[in-house]
């Protein structure tokens, strides 16, 4: 479980997030919406232990963040926004230089499988500067996830894929949430938001404004509609759920 | 550290004639253009100062006929501003024609009529002293010959003999050259010529400011979110900088060492020299490149801190060799002290 409590964050003196608290539960399946520069990619970086809060404190087990961040690090897997990838090395060897760096023993079955399900094999002797935005996205999931993480942080893991590709990540992402794992998946698709996710958490105006389920959602909607009038991206998103 | 250096070779690699030049580029200056400066510097005529102390028709002989090589170029001066143009390494060496030369060369005696000044450092002068001991031979030998006709009384051996005198037991140039150095020319031990501080101080400029352009590597890493992905991997990322920081010095020592080994040894120069200098070369290296890295670090590793560094690194340079008195503990200085 993880905790956040009276959160904030700011770079330099320019607030991002507003003080919050949530709560993200073991074995959840926690789907992220909102406008862009809402804030969702750094609310991401916090659960991940890759940025600090300004002020508030982040819980693992109840645990600050500070104290436990080794065994965070280790039961966290996560897929970055922008491609973080060694653009000059080939999948294959990306594949194996992320390996070598892994310090949680790697999980051949599970890479197999994922390398399959991804496809990738298919442009194993490519550079990943040669490669099309989608497959340099799908390579970018690949190392996120393979070190078979107890708790997936995904940030857009799917923008610029094709459908196909889409569907055989979304199934995959299923089955990982099936087998126990938490699932902290930002997307800007309903499709994709509805099929994988059991609570949906809204990010507006630099905090988060709803977290509940698809039927609390539902409730919901006609109210945050009424409350945010003005604010057009934030009304396009709940009027297409 | 390996996975790392696998990484940096593995993209080295991609374009490995660049990288691998980059990292050689001074080894590869010295041994290419070693020979080529010096062989100009061995066809370019060595420059001699004459005095012509006998002012007689036999010098003003000579000075014509050494006129004529194209290998030497002098100019005649008085004896104190031809000391001191050997001193200050205007002139290769100094020829005086002492007084009295003709009327020695009359007498068949050809030694001490000649004073040769040179430095410690004139290579080249030695070309000059054959060439103006041959024409000194030639003129005592038919000077000799000329009196022999004149007197009518020699016979065909007197005058081979004469001839044949000066060829035992080694032909020519057995004429002894009183031979002095600059007046104050402090007797020192051995040490490096300038020319090779000054090199060494190049080498020393081009390596660190290669490993600071190695800091970008890290800088990508960090901007592009590797770094961040290496922080979750490894929990930690303290194993990445320590890395780095000894790839950093690799890159940097790496290709001065190189570049400095090399002038040492194709110059020949003495081992004790060499050793002296290399351990000095890797200290200053060691605590330049520690002291930038940990300024690179603590300056949270900005875009801009690269160009400041390597600014930073030719002022050091400029600042040493130009000798314009803001000297201090610029690494260049701290080198250079060395001698
Ligand atoms: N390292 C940083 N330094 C300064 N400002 C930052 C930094 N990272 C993010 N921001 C700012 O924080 C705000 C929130 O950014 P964030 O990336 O979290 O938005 P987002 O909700 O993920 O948006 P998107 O949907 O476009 O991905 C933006 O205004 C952004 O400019
Ligand atoms: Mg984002």
């Amino acid at each position: 479980m993880i905790e956040f409590d009276q959160v904030s964050k700011k770079y330099r003196r320019k607030e991002v997030l507003e003080p919050f608290s949530l709560t993200i539960r073991e074995g959840s399946a926690v789907g992220i919406v909102g406008p862009n520069g809402a804030g969702k990619s750094t609310f991401l970086k916090l659960v991940a232990s890759l940025d600090r809060p300004t002020s508030g404190k982040v819980l693992f087990d109840g645990k600050p963040y500070e104290k436990v961040v080794r065994q965070v690090r280790s039961e966290i897997g996560y897929v970055p926004q922008d491609i973080a990838l060694y653009e000059d090395l080939t999948v294959k060897e990306q594949i194996a230089f992320w390996r070598r760096l892994e310090k949680n023993k790697v999980d051949e079955d599970f890479l197999e499988k994922m390398v399959g399900m991804l496809r990738l094999d298919e442009v194993y002797d490519q550079r990943i500067d040669r490669l099309s935005g989608g497959w340099k996205r799908k390579v970018n999931l690949c190392i996120g996830l393979m070190r078979n993480p107890k708790i997936c942080l995904l940030d857009e893991p799917t923008a610029g894929v094709d459908l196909a590709a889409k569907e055989d990540i979304l199934a995959w992402l299923k089955q990982l949430h099936k087998e126990g794992r938490t699932l902290v998946y930002i997307s800007h698709d309903w499709y994709e938001l509805k099929a994988l996710s059991d609570e949906f958490l809204l990010f507006a105006e630099k905090k988060p404004i709803f977290q509940g389920s698809q039927g609390e959602w539902l409730e919901k909607r006609e109210e945050l509609l009424g409350r945010y009038e003005d604010d057009r991206e934030l009304r396009r998103i709940l009027e297409f759920s | 550290m390996l996975t790392y250096l696998f990484l940096h070779l593995n993209k080295w690699k991609k374009r490995p004639f660049l990288y691998v030049l980059l990292f050689t580029f001074p080894l590869l200056a010295t041994v290419i253009l070693y020979p080529l400066l010096k062989n100009t510097a061995d066809e370019t005529a060595v420059p001699v100062a004459i005095v012509d102390q006998d002012d007689s028709g036999y010098s003003e002989t000579i000075l014509e006929r050494i006129g004529n090589s194209e290998r030497i170029r002098f100019t005649v001066m008085d004896e104190s501003e031809a000391e001191e143009a050997v001193r200050k390494g205007s002139m290769e060496a100094a020829f005086v024609l002492e007084d009295g030369l003709e009327s020695a060369l009359n007498e068949g005696d050809v030694d001490d009529v000649i004073t040769w000044i040179r430095a410690d450092e004139s290579l080249f002068d030695v070309y000059a002293k054959e060439a103006v001991g041959a024409e000194v031979m030639r003129l005592a030998m038919s000077a000799r010959a000329g009196l022999r006709v004149e007197q009518e009384g020699g016979s065909f051996e007197e005058a081979f003999d004469y001839s044949e005198q000066y060829w035992e037991p080694e032909p020519l140039f057995q004429m002894s050259f009183s031979e002095r150095s600059p007046e104050n020319q402090a007797v020192e031990a051995p040490k490096l010529e300038s020319w090779q501080v000054l090199i060494m101080q190049v080498f020393f400029l081009y390596g660190w400011v290669l490993a600071i352009f190695f800091l970008r590597a890290v800088q990508d890493d960090e901007r592009e979110g590797r770094l961040q992905r290496i922080e979750l991997v490894q929990q930690t990322k303290v194993n990445y900088f320590i890395s780095h920081f000894l790839l950093f010095g690799i890159v940097g020592a790496g290709s001065f060492l190189l570049g400095t080994s090399g002038l040492f040894y194709i110059t020949g120069t003495e081992r004790e020299l060499v050793l002296a200098w290399l351990g000095r070369g890797v200290v200053v290296m060691a605590v330049t490149l520690f002291v930038t890295w940990c300024l690179f670090m603590g300056a949270g590793r900005k875009r801009w801190v690269v160009p400041v560094l390597v600014l930073v690194a030719l002022a050091s340079f400029m600042l040493t060799v130009s000798d314009t008195g803001f000297t201090g503990l610029w690494p260049h200085c701290l080198l250079e002290k060395g001698g």
